[in-house]
């Protein structure tokens, strides 16, 4: 939910850029209205950032003003610069009706523009209170109980974390400031707040090696999400006496050795953590190794695991971190799996940038290139550090092992609205394409990175929209290979309807505006056949500005996650 | 945790049941078996859990096996753990609620299985922490959501007070808290804001014609305050319960800070890191990193009044120290700042000398000693030297030191024979010994340490022998001297079997000698502590190359005041 909202502000950072001469000062106003009474809400927080860049110069700096509502709901900014905006409302005891996770919008104020009418709807949380108890009905403290709801992480449905809490010293917990929608709870074990830190270990010996111990219980004691009793909040209510029962389930070791080439026959130390690979909201288990170099890990649940062995390189003209893993699936006790350390290597190749002006020099220094794990929850540890000389050739030192994306942009204001023009590794085309680096270094790596991208400048039709505003807008490229290549990048449409969408590689675009936003839903091709026809034709080409007249595209239900 | 005591007699006394938790050993015929009791009551506590962690040896292996059991206890408070093999054994129990009353549980420190000791039995009694239940409230008489509220217990470190956390909650929608897991003690109540999580009304409040300053949440402590002298203690006892507590949330005004970094050596266009750090003595929020612009100009906002240190340094240097070059300086902030120049100064090489008197003075090794250069000012995350030895004749020396606050030590390690004690610590002919002082390149002069063989000893014994003592027992003695009353000059000695002690290597001087059951310096330190057990004490002057002997009643550990 705040991943969400961060990015909004980021990509909002990029609008920035309108240039207007100073003048006539402008105002924002509006009210603040609860959803459920119709009426205004008081001392509701309103904060406006963004910047009237004229007046401030090339240091495009951000501003921040915040301010009160009054008895009606009222809030009015005035002395305001020509520019961008953009509002974000908050009231404790309330949750914004966008189910987009915050209530915000983007303002575009003219000079001397008197901006009114703007209305944000909030809602009154929903609460969830009950009781942790053990499998004899006694309460059960220190217990953190989260919250899940359905959210999209790459095109997939996940029940992910939203809200939390713990449970006190009577075994009850109180989680609020939830939206009204569907949810499940679950207990967790071990993962105890404050100052109980240590597991809550119970266990059990019942033949050879097969224990019992209290485990990630979800409401009302299921082992799994998928038999979770799904839980309906609705605004302004409280949803009492849900009580998990926390359940002992049986949990396994995992045991083995981590070899290291490089040791030279010193002691070993190693962290080894477990992670689920099938379920990555779960979470893991963790040991270190002795100093020969076996672990043990214990109180594994069944399940597909990722093994990875890191430590910090002791040697002083290291000071890296390595690693080895091994993937494997638990159904039982696992003895002997070997685990050995991969040194990391070195990748290289070059940058070249394509300026949008013939005779525009831009520093390749300023270019930042990142390698990040293609799979969703792969653990490679920090990511490499890729060092761009001014020649344009670049390297990274001490990469580990792994499959790679790599993504590169230029990291001065401007530069922001860089694209990926050509990647090519080993004389092949690689672009929209990840790097199997899992036996060693592939490349050498080409990067051409082009300055000269289009711009959609876009307008909504705001005739059917209300006036809460119109959401985001997005371009998604109509080429399906860019759209792994180009992150979809939702940009809020202004309260007059227009939005900018700059840094687009050439080519042609869908563009939508819809009116709620939920990233990574997009990507769920089956999601996407059902928006797909909405979408406006624009072409872009480089160097270029494309204007695009669209009509607000409901978000599809499915796509709430729901 | 009142339930359980009616569920302890209904359940069924099943065995504990318990399992390695590390290692595929055979296992022993050792056993250890235990109780956990409730302090005030005497009842069993079931559901408490059980560690038992030791080192086995294992033929033909240097390094031992580490194992580790798990269990809790059973309805009548018992718990077993069997099939031990020998080695030695700590025992780690633990009960969300309570804490281990020390003075009332034996075998704390563990255990030792032999082929003679195959049994170990021991009794634990767990004391209840405390339940504080209140309200927090905003500026408006509002409920105030996700506010922190935290129990700090006075202490003191390096002479000055600090707080200690005792006990924490997070505030509900209701602005409610239930903390419980105070510890019992006098303790005042921080509410904090927690700007990252917490939306009690505007964090930031415009001023009339806009600009970016306004006023934000602070700290508060119960039940209004923003200094603990304002703060009301509360009372906090074991199984006890304070209610209705009420903390009304402050806002404060925020300032901005600009200045300049001037750095003679630096070339055009170099950028700075700036960092501002608070210098609150209750729950610091940490420090504020920036970079400067290329002019070396720099901007904090909204920062709330207080004492913060203002320093700069170069980005990233090879090496911590060498080619570094830092500049800092003391903010007061109850105002906006402009102006503020930091120039910055390069490293520098500090050395000094090490010379001991007295009529064994020829005995001495000077390698066995020692000098620690610690640094104490806040705000760097550049660390000091720290210890070097000094050589045999008694020079010693540090390279690549930043300007900065530093404490300087001195301190021999054990030789046979002699027991020498600092006489002076002098920077350029300043006493430096138990002072936090500004060293500089412009500021540094001859440092030298005198020791002196001539040292006196207290010996004592303790009335009624070791009957009244315990495994931490222990004798410390402390000078009447004003300028030797910090923590780093008292001196301690451990009771032998028969309740005797004996404190060496003393400066000659009056001494106050105690004998203390529990021990922490942290409220030892405390003036007003220090001040009220004086009379408990007994006085003994402390002669040269002599032993002072004396006989000593244990001193009740005293209670922390928060207000004296």
């Amino acid at each position: 939910m705040r991943a969400s909202m961060l990015s909004i502000l980021i990509t909002l950072g990029m609008v920035l850029a309108f240039g207007q001469d100073t003048g006539k000062l402008g105002s924002i106003e509006g009210r603040v209205v609860n959803t459920a009474t119709g009426e205004g809400i008081r001392r509701a927080e309103v904060v406006m950032r963004g910047s009237g860049v004229a007046a401030r110069g090339a240091r495009s700096e951000q501003m921040t003003r915040a301010a009160s509502t009054d008895a009606e709901g009222k809030f009015k900014f005035e002395g305001v610069e020509a520019g961008n905006y953009f509002l974000m409302v908050q009231k404790q005891g309330f949750v914004p009706e966008r189910r987009t996770g915050y209530a915000g919008r983007s303002i575009r104020v003219t000079q001397g523009q008197e901006v009114s009418g703007l209305e944000y709807k909030l809602q009154p949380h929903a609460v969830i209170t009950g009781r942790v108890v053990d499998d004899e009905g006694e309460p059960v403290q220190g217990i953190a109980v989260n919250v899940l709801q359905r959210r999209f992480m790459n095109g997939k449905r996940r029940w992910m974390q939203s809200n939390g809490g713990s449970t006190n010293d009577l075994g009850e917990f109180r989680i609020f400031n939830l939206p009204p929608g569907k949810v499940i709870l679950s207990a967790m074990p071990g993962r105890r707040a404050m100052a109980f830190a240590g597991p809550l270990v119970a266990t059990q010996v019942s033949g050879a090696g097969a224990e019992q111990q209290y485990v990630q219980t979800y409401y009302p004691n299921a082992f799994d999400s998928e038999q979770a009793t799904v839980i309906e909040t609705k605004a302004g209510q409280t949803v009492s006496n849900v009580d998990i029962q926390l359940r002992r389930g049986t949990v396994f070791r995992i045991s083995g050795r981590v070899t290291d080439p490089d040791s030279q026959g010193g002691p070993m130390r190693f962290g080894v953590s477990a992670m689920r690979s099938d379920d990555m909201m779960r979470g893991g288990e963790g040991a270190s190794t002795k100093p020969d170099g076996t672990f043990e890990i214990r109180g594994v649940r069944p399940g597909s695991y990722t093994l990875t062995a890191t430590t910090y390189d002791q040697r002083p003209a290291a000071g890296q971190r390595r690693l080895g893993m091994v993937k494997l699936d638990v159904s039982g006790d696992v003895e002997g799996v070997a685990i050995e350390i991969k040194n990391g290597f070195k990748v290289s190749g070059t940058l070249t940038i394509q300026s949008a002006n013939v005779g525009d020099k831009v520093d390749p220094k300023s270019a930042n290139i990142m390698f990040a794990p293609a799979e969703q929850g792969m653990f490679f540890g920090p990511p490499p550090r890729v060092t761009v000389a001014a020649d344009g050739t670049w390297s990274a030192e001490n990469v580990v092992p792994g499959v790679y994306r790599l993504n590169a942009i230029l990291r001065s204001a401007d530069g922001g609205f860089s694209y990926v023009a050509a990647l090519n590794v080993g004389g092949e085309d690689y672009l929209g394409r990840d790097l199997d680096m899992t036996q060693g270094p592939v490349g050498p790596i080409r990067v051409l990175l082009s300055t000269n991208s289009g711009t959609i400048n876009g307008t909504l039709d705001t005739s059917e929209v209300s006036s809460e505003g119109a959401g985001f807008a997005v371009a998604i490229p109509a080429e399906l290979r860019f759209r792994l290549v180009d992150q979809m990048r939702a940009m809020p449409v202004a309260q007059d309807g227009s939005f900018s969408i700059r840094g687009l590689r050439p080519g042609e675009y869908l563009v939508f505006a819809f009116d709620q936003y939920q990233s990574g839903a997009l990507e769920d091709p089956e999601i996407f056949k059902q928006v797909d026809q909405k979408g406006v034709r624009v072409k872009v080409a480089a160097g270029q500005t494309s204007t695009a007249q669209v009509k607000l595209t409901p978000w599809p239900e499915e796509a709430m996650g729901q | 945790m009142r339930s359980r005591q009616v569920v302890w007699a209904v359940l069924a006394c099943a065995a504990a049941v318990q399992a390695p938790l590390y290692g595929q050993v055979e296992p022993g015929v050792g056993r250890v078996e235990g109780r956990v009791t409730h302090s005030l009551t005497g009842m069993p506590i079931s559901k408490v859990q059980v560690r038992v962690t030791g080192d086995v040896p294992r033929p033909g292996r240097v390094e031992p096996d580490r194992v580790s059991y798990a269990t809790e206890t059973d309805s009548a408070g018992r718990f077993e753990v069997t099939g031990l093999r020998e080695g030695q054994y700590g025992i780690q129990i633990e009960k969300p609620g309570f804490q281990m009353d020390r003075k009332k549980t034996s075998g704390i420190g563990g255990f030792r299985l032999t082929p003679q000791v195959t049994e170990v039995k021991s009794t634990y009694e767990l004391s209840p922490l405390g339940l504080i239940t209140g309200r927090v409230l905003d500026a408006n008489g509002e409920p105030a959501e996700n506010v922190q509220v935290m129990a700090l217990r006075k202490r003191y470190h390096w002479g000055r007070r600090q707080w200690a956390g005792s006990g924490s909650a997070v505030t509900d929608d209701r602005g409610e808290f239930r903390m419980w897991d105070a510890q019992p003690g006098q303790v005042i109540l921080a509410a904090n804001p927690r700007p990252w999580l917490s939306n009690i009304g505007p964090r930031i409040e415009l001023r009339a014609g806009g600009g970016d300053t306004g006023s934000r949440y602070e700290i508060t402590l119960y039940p209004s305050a923003l200094e603990p002298e304002g703060a009301e203690a509360v009372e906090v006892t074991a199984g006890g319960h304070v209610q209705d507590v009420v903390i009304r949330m402050r806002k404060e005004p925020t300032f901005s800070l600009k200045g300049k970094v001037v750095d003679k050596r630096a070339g055009e266009g170099q950028r700075f890191v700036v960092g501002l750090r608070e210098r609150r003595e209750i729950l610091e929020w940490g420090s504020e990193q920036i970079q400067t612009e290329e002019d070396g100009s720099f901007e904090f906002k909204h920062k709330l009044r207080g004492r913060y240190v203002l320093s700069a340094r170069l980005p990233d240097t090879p090496e911590p120290r060498k080619g570094q070059r830092v500049g800092f300086v003391d903010i007061d902030l109850t105002k906006d700042i402009e102006n503020v120049v930091l120039e910055l100064k390069p490293a520098f090489g500090v050395r000094g000398t090490v010379e001991v008197r007295g009529a064994d003075a020829s005995k001495v090794d000077l390698t066995k000693f020692s000098v620690w250069l610690e640094q104490a000012t806040e705000g760097f995350s550049i660390l000091a030297p720290g210890l070097v030895t000094v050589n045999a004749d008694g020079s010693w020396s540090f390279d690549d030191v930043l300007p900065g606050h530093y404490r300087l030590r001195c301190f021999a390690n054990w030789m046979r024979g002699v027991n020498p004690h600092q006489v002076s610590g002098k920077v350029n002919g300043q006493e430096w010994q138990g002072r936090e002082n500004l060293l500089t390149e412009e500021t540094l002069g001859p440092i030298e340490f005198v020791f002196s063989t001539d040292s006196a000893t207290i010996g004592g014994t303790v009335e009624g022998g070791r009957a009244g003592l315990n495994e931490r027992s222990m004798a410390i003695a402390i000078s009447t001297d004003e300028a030797q009353r910090r923590a780093e000059f008292w001196r301690q000695g451990s009771m032998d079997e028969k309740g005797a002690f004996k404190i060496d290597g003393l400066k000659p001087g009056e001494y106050l000698v105690f004998v203390f059951n529990d021990f922490d310096y942290g409220v030892l330190e405390d003036p007003d502590v220090l001040k009220r057990i004086t009379p408990k004490a007994v006085r003994v002057k402390a002669v040269a190359n002599e032993e002072a002997r004396v006989q000593v009643k244990v001193t009740d550990w005293p209670e922390t005041r928060i207000h004296p």
